[in-house]
């Protein structure tokens, strides 16, 4: 059992993760190409915030929404913050809710989990895959960073660090099913402990699930079901994150897709390569003074009253990590609601 | 260089002795039951196989299979059914059990070294007698018979397989009144359905009682049905195979009789199955567990063309890498997932209710005492539902007081360490174990 993350940190206040909600908004708003989205029903893990089903409500007038919520010892809770009446919430494990579904209209189906892979995350993509109508959404969201719990005397002893981190491997792969050799992870090129390496084994987990589960779904129906992919998000609020998701779709499909043209969209992803949501520190005074030129090429934005140029205060890494994302960025104040 | 010729044709020994080696015993026999029960159908369309019966007599030194049900054709007798294997050219029985042209010369090698085969058909009439290690002797693939065209009523048709001089460890087996029980059991079971079309099987005069297979089907806790054909573009009826499925609970919580009952032309082939087969204990599905001891699940494959169904020469397995298989084992796993997530909010919950965390436990209730069972004959017309259930306020069922959970990692030789010192399995436990211990030494020293 996890702690829900809920009780740590409002979702809201993580920059990344409000990136991230704001990107993939405006792919679902492509989906009209497909059909109304009010005819969409989103399934998600609510939480207590629900900062996902009030967005989505509000800018694409989903009605049909179920929020599925683990933790059912604070069920009056939860439903105390339901923000509308018209959300469902369903309370169990989401392995034993989405079997239990329906699935007859078209879903955005955002599986947004706390803690990492493991085999009911395999179970919970299985059953949507097997599920949900052509014309869909599914994603999903899950930590890819790896935690040891080694202190530092243990780093002081080569031969006890590399012993400690074997172990943390095995367990790893028998949480999740992955099958990390041991023998090779030390290596620079295969060391999971480095950069992103882990969510790469993780993706490779997931994609394979996602075909086998296509493959099989493919074994009952006339018209073959094909995913593509569009979403292949990196980002670090505190812990690795990796989203993962796609569209399914059938050959009634293969004109309308192209029409979406989610490929113009610069953060959505097809292959391997993740998108880095990468948020730069900035202060509001920053954020105004840099929307302000944001048309304009880094070096010929004006000096400011000191007669200093922007990158000589903000630094340049910072600026050009804005410029890529500034549409989405948040800013958060104080206020009283 | 010159053209020669290697030889390449089958001993008589590969069939005597090779081939009975892949066939356990009771197998063999059912095989020759098989073969009765393909008579029957081709005697009656309709299915009502009143009257119509197969006797079997086992005993030390001698074993007999006797029907009514439609002797064997002169043509077919002369012509197909010594051949190993079906000609190309033969004649088929609509939703046949026999299948591969191999059970009922394989059931008589199995047994014994001498055999005699009695048959009378509406034209024809023929006795054989065969020492089978004489016809080992003689190179041609031949046996004689004795035959007389006649006419006589379907009702006066039988034939009867009279196998003698038995090998020694058959008789053994034979003479064990564990084999006899077993048998038995296994008839009830494999051929449940067919005897409820009024077959009858008879062994040493004791009449076999059909198995029944039941499922809860009630109002408040609908079993899963899902109906579809095979291959799915298919529309002639001989080339296709019809499927349902069933999935749901029992009343029973049973370990050994919990799993998925598979069959072919009614003809159970896979018996409360709980492997990878059908879907356990992969990736997306757990290991069959006591908690899902009240599941039930039953296939059914019909076709008019047996070649088309997905068992083994044995019939006692599945070809799972049959195409069929993988449409149907698809489906089977989406509404297996469906009752596993009932059997676990039952599990949780009952859990729960012997802690006292809550005063009620409707699920078990509804399973065990407010829901009626229904046998799985009556089945055969229902549409596709979907599993369900509904249970009174299951709202305020919940009483658990506020609190939160703790995470952390251990080493795995740590963990083991505990799980030894303090006998317990899991680590949740340990985790719980432990906090409790320094719970009771703070709440102590307060």
């Amino acid at each position: 059992m996890k702690m829900s993350s809920y009780r740590k940190i409002n979702y809201a206040l993580r920059p990344a993760k409000n990136i991230e909600r704001k990107m993939l908004l405006e792919t679902f708003r492509k989906l009209s190409f497909i059909d109304n989205l009010s005819n969409y029903r989103y399934i998600g893990f609510g939480s207590t915030y629900f900062t996902d089903f009030e967005l989505f409500h509000r800018e694409l007038n989903i009605i049909n929404m179920i929020s599925i919520e683990k933790d059912k010892g604070s069920r009056p809770r939860f439903e105390f913050n339901r923000p509308y009446s018209h959300v469902k919430i369903e309370f169990g494990n989401s392995n034993d809710i989405l079997p239990r579904l329906e699935y007859k209209q078209k879903d955005i189906i955002w599986l947004d989990y706390d803690g990492q892979l493991n085999k009911s995350t395999l179970d919970d993509i299985d059953t949507v895959l097997s599920n949900i109508e052509m014309g869909s959404i599914f994603l999903l969201s899950i930590n890819v960073e790896l935690h040891l719990s080694l202190c530092d005397e243990d780093k002081k002893d080569p031969k006890k660090f590399i012993k400690k981190q074997k172990e943390y491997i095995d367990t790893i792969n028998q949480q999740t099913g992955l099958k990390i050799d041991i023998s090779k992870f030390l290596e620079p090129k295969n060391n999971i402990f480095k950069e992103w390496n882990f969510s790469k084994k993780c993706q490779n987990i997931i994609n394979t699930q996602i075909e086998k589960t296509i493959q099989d779904r493919n074994n009952t129906s006339e018209d073959k079901i094909k995913y593509q992919q569009l979403f292949n998000f990196h980002y670090n609020d505190g812990a690795k994150m990796l989203t993962i998701g796609g569209i399914i779709s059938d050959s009634s499909f293969d004109e309308i897709i192209p029409k979406c043209k989610f490929e113009e969209l610069f953060f959505t992803s097809s292959t391997d390569e993740s998108f880095l949501i990468d948020t730069p520190n900035l202060t509001y005074r920053e954020i105004k003074y840099l929307n302000k030129y944001i048309s304009l090429d880094i070096n010929k934005i004006p000096k400011d009253g000191s007669n200093k140029k922007i990158d000589s205060i903000i630094p340049l890494n910072d600026i050009k990590k804005f410029h890529k994302i500034y549409r989405y960025f948040p800013t958060f104040t104080e206020a009283n609601l | 260089m010159t053209k020669e010729t290697i030889k390449a044709e089958p001993t008589k020994e590969l069939f005597v002795k090779m081939m009975i080696r892949d066939i356990p015993l009771d197998r063999a026999i059912l095989d020759l039951i098989d073969n009765s029960i393909d008579g029957a159908h081709k005697l009656r369309d309709d299915e009502n196989f009143d009257g119509l019966f197969t006797k079997l007599t086992i005993e030390k030194d001698k074993f007999i299979i006797e029907d009514n049900c439609g002797g064997i054709s002169r043509d077919i007798l002369l012509n197909q059914a010594f051949m190993f294997g079906k000609p190309t050219n033969y004649e088929s029985t609509n939703h046949s059990i026999g299948r591969f042209g191999i059970g009922m010369k394989r059931a008589i090698f199995k047994i014994g070294n001498s055999f005699n085969l009695e048959t009378i058909n509406i034209n024809s009439k023929s006795n054989m007698d065969i020492n089978i290690k004489e016809w080992l002797k003689d190179n041609k693939w031949e046996f004689t018979t004795n035959i007389e065209d006649i006419s006589t009523l379907e009702q006066d048709t039988k034939t009867i397989i009279t196998i003698t001089n038995l090998h020694p460890n058959i008789s053994d087996e034979f003479n064990l009144e564990y084999f006899l029980t077993k048998l038995k059991n296994d008839l009830a079971f494999t051929y449940s359905l067919i005897l409820n079309k009024n077959f009858n099987i008879f062994i040493n005069g004791e009449h076999i009682r059909r198995k029944e297979f039941e499922i809860i089907n009630d109002a408040n806790l609908m079993p899963e049905i899902i109906n579809f054909t095979f291959p799915l573009e298919e529309r002639d009826e001989d080339k296709l195979i019809n499927i349902k499925i069933i999935a749901g609970v029992s009343k029973e919580r049973d370990l050994k009789q919990g799993g998925w009952y598979i069959f072919c032309n009614d003809r159970l082939i896979l018996e409360a199955d709980k492997s990878n087969i059908t879907g356990w204990d992969n990736n997306e599905l757990p290991k069959y567990h006591p908690d899902f001891a009240y599941f039930r699940g039953y296939v059914f494959f019909d076709s008019k063309n047996a070649e088309l169904l997905p068992w083994t020469t044995t019939k006692t397995g599945l070809n799972s890498d049959s195409s069929v298989y993988k449409a149907t084992s698809f489906e089977m796993k989406k509404a297996l997932k469906k009752v596993i997530s009932f059997l676990r909010e039952r599990a949780k919950q009952e859990s729960s209710f012997k802690k006292e965390k809550i005063d009620n436990n409707p699920l078990t209730k509804l399973i065990e005492e407010d829901s009626i069972e229904k046998n799985i004959i009556e089945f055969k017309n229902n549409n596709d539902q979907s599993f369900n259930y509904i249970v009174d306020n299951p709202k305020n069922i919940e009483n658990i007081p506020n609190g939160g959970t703790i995470s952390y990692w251990k080493s795995n030789e740590d963990l083991n360490k505990l799980k030894d010192y303090l006998n317990l399995s899991t680590n949740k436990d340990i985790g719980e174990y432990t906090f409790d211990y320094f719970l009771e030494l703070v709440n102590e020293n307060e």
